[in-house]
């Protein structure tokens, strides 16, 4: 009886002993230390609100004279306007107006443009377009099937997409517009490395006031400045050595389907404006304290005219959340933190 | 005679839970490739275990079937149950979603369902092992042949 209570002791400790070598051995690779270097700058922004939301599926549609405009991902016709100081909020439902029976889609998106905001859905696809302040949208000239997987207005009849090529699947940029050619593709934007499909995934940008579109790679440290006539500026390089896309494909041919197995993510989201690109980054420097990245969002900041890197700065958790996304207009920042908005203010000098 | 029921039983589940869940992550093994290498603790690993883990629980399973092999076989079983519960435990301390690669109908299980599954193989396991090791009147000589093996 003992000497079996003695033997299952060990058992047990074997057990999980193996198990814990191995969230050991996993926990090394991911908080490895990687060879470059960051240059930090301290006070670069300074804390001014911060808002309850009660939900976490809130994202920044933009920004309309004193109002931050704030999309649901799950109730894609509500909008939330919070004032700038983040004390006033007030709940909106858009309408849609000329059409029998309108939905707005779940995976519509909403995106302003000033005067206008858009209603975007891929998969439809539609767009309808209306001005902000009345809430009230028409569906937009736009009747050539043109799905798209992210989109971006760039103008007041004109959009940056980003799409699968037909048959293959591989994410391809573009543009679309109301006048003639109402579609165009470039495909020598993206550069495919393993599958073209989950390697070449980012984030679109765009910034207004330099009038040049961006795409961040996640897994990659690259990303791709391109004008509105979709002619690449540069490609410009974050401050890692990552220049292969960092994931695993597998393939599932019961189910026709692949799958992003491991990945690292090196680009977690991206934000512009003015002359800068800030990233928030998902590696560690060289020179970063281990316990830095579990209190705070590394931000990267790139200039856009010289594609150099210019500093970082630290983005502290707040409840006990990381920024799950970032917005920047003029000198505010606008992060999102679970179901919490939080409102920075740039200490101008930082940028000289 | 109870006791040897109980035992009997006990063996039956663990044969009947380690078959049942080898086969299934073979009958479809790019799926279980593909969950293994989305876990974060084994994506390293994820071409090995494919064949590892369901080996293994084959190895056990044989072990339970014969009388000779069935103490060290429940033994077995157990530090294996230990090992899927404390990976369980690891798993929901990371706050992605992570997929669960026990394939068939184990799968659709929540996380924490799979926990209360898993704990209590995990003391099936030690009742088994208890009830073949306690001395019995009639059955003690035999008993400890089981024990040396």
């Amino acid at each position: 009886m003992k000497k079996n209570v003695i033997t299952l002791g060990i058992c047990f400790l074997l057990g999980s002993g193996i198990v814990l070598v191995l969230y050991a051995a996993s926990n090394k690779i991911v908080h490895t230390p990687n060879s470059f270097l960051r240059i930090y700058k301290k006070n670069v922004t300074t804390r001014i609100n911060e808002l309850d939301l009660d939900f976490n599926s809130y994202y920044v549609a933009g920004i309309t004279g004193d109002r931050i405009v704030l999309g649901n991902i799950t109730a894609p016709s509500k909008l939330l306007l919070i004032n700038n100081n983040l004390a006033d909020s007030q709940h909106v439902t858009l309408r849609i107006r000329n059409i029998n029976n309108p939905t707005i889609h779940q995976g519509s998106t909403i995106k302003l443009h000033s005067p206008y905001f858009y209603i975007a859905d891929g998969v439809e696809p539609v767009i309808y377009r209306g001005r902000t302040g009345q809430w009230e949208a028409d569906r937009f000239g736009y009747d050539d099937h043109a799905y798209f997987t992210q989109i971006i207005p760039i103008g007041n009849a004109s959009f940056a997409i980003r799409t699968n090529m037909p048959g293959s699947f591989d994410n391809v940029l573009g543009k679309v517009q109301s006048d003639s050619p109402r579609i165009q593709l470039k495909p020598s934007l993206l550069q495919k490395q393993i599958d073209g499909v989950f390697c070449t995934d980012g984030q679109l940008l765009y910034n207004r006031d330099l009038k040049q579109l961006i795409y961040m790679y996640y897994y990659r440290n690259e990303y791709i400045v391109y004008d509105t006539s979709l002619q690449l500026s540069y490609r410009g390089h974050t401050i890692d050595t990552f220049s292969r896309a960092q994931i695993n494909v597998g393939y599932i041919n019961s189910s026709k389907s692949k799958q992003l197995m491991s990945k690292t993510t090196v680009n977690i989201r991206g934000a512009t404006s003015g002359n800068y690109l800030f990233i928030m980054s998902g590696l560690l420097a060289r020179n970063d304290g281990k316990d830095s990245f579990l209190r705070n969002s590394i931000i990267d900041v790139y200039d856009l005219r010289t594609d150099n890197y210019r500093f970082s700065f630290s983005l502290p958790k707040y409840n006990q959340a990381w920024a799950r996304d970032i917005f920047v207009v003029d000198k505010t920042l606008i992060a999102l933190y679970d179901h919490y908005v939080v409102q920075y203010h740039f200490n101008e000098e930082e940028f000289q | 005679m109870k006791r040897q029921l109980a035992i009997e039983i006990i063996c039956f589940l663990f044969v009947l839970l380690f078959v049942y869940a080898a086969l299934i992550k073979w009958m479809d093994i790019q799926k279980f490739t593909v969950q293994l290498g989305q876990s974060p603790l084994l994506m390293a690993f994820a071409d090995w275990f494919v064949w590892v883990v369901p080996t293994v629980e084959l190895i056990i399973s044989a072990m339970l079937v014969f009388r000779v092999t069935r103490l060290a076989g429940l033994y077995a079983a157990f530090t294996l149950m230990v090992m899927f519960t404390v990976y369980i435990v690891v798993i929901l301390t990371y706050a992605d979603h992570i997929p669960c690669s026990c394939g068939g109908i184990l799968e659709d299980m929540q996380w924490n369902e799979h926990l209360i599954f898993n704990i209590a193989f995990v003391l099936l396991a030690a009742t088994g092992t208890s009830l073949m090791t306690m001395p019995s009147k009639p059955e003690t000589n035999e008993t400890k042949i089981y024990y040396a093996s």
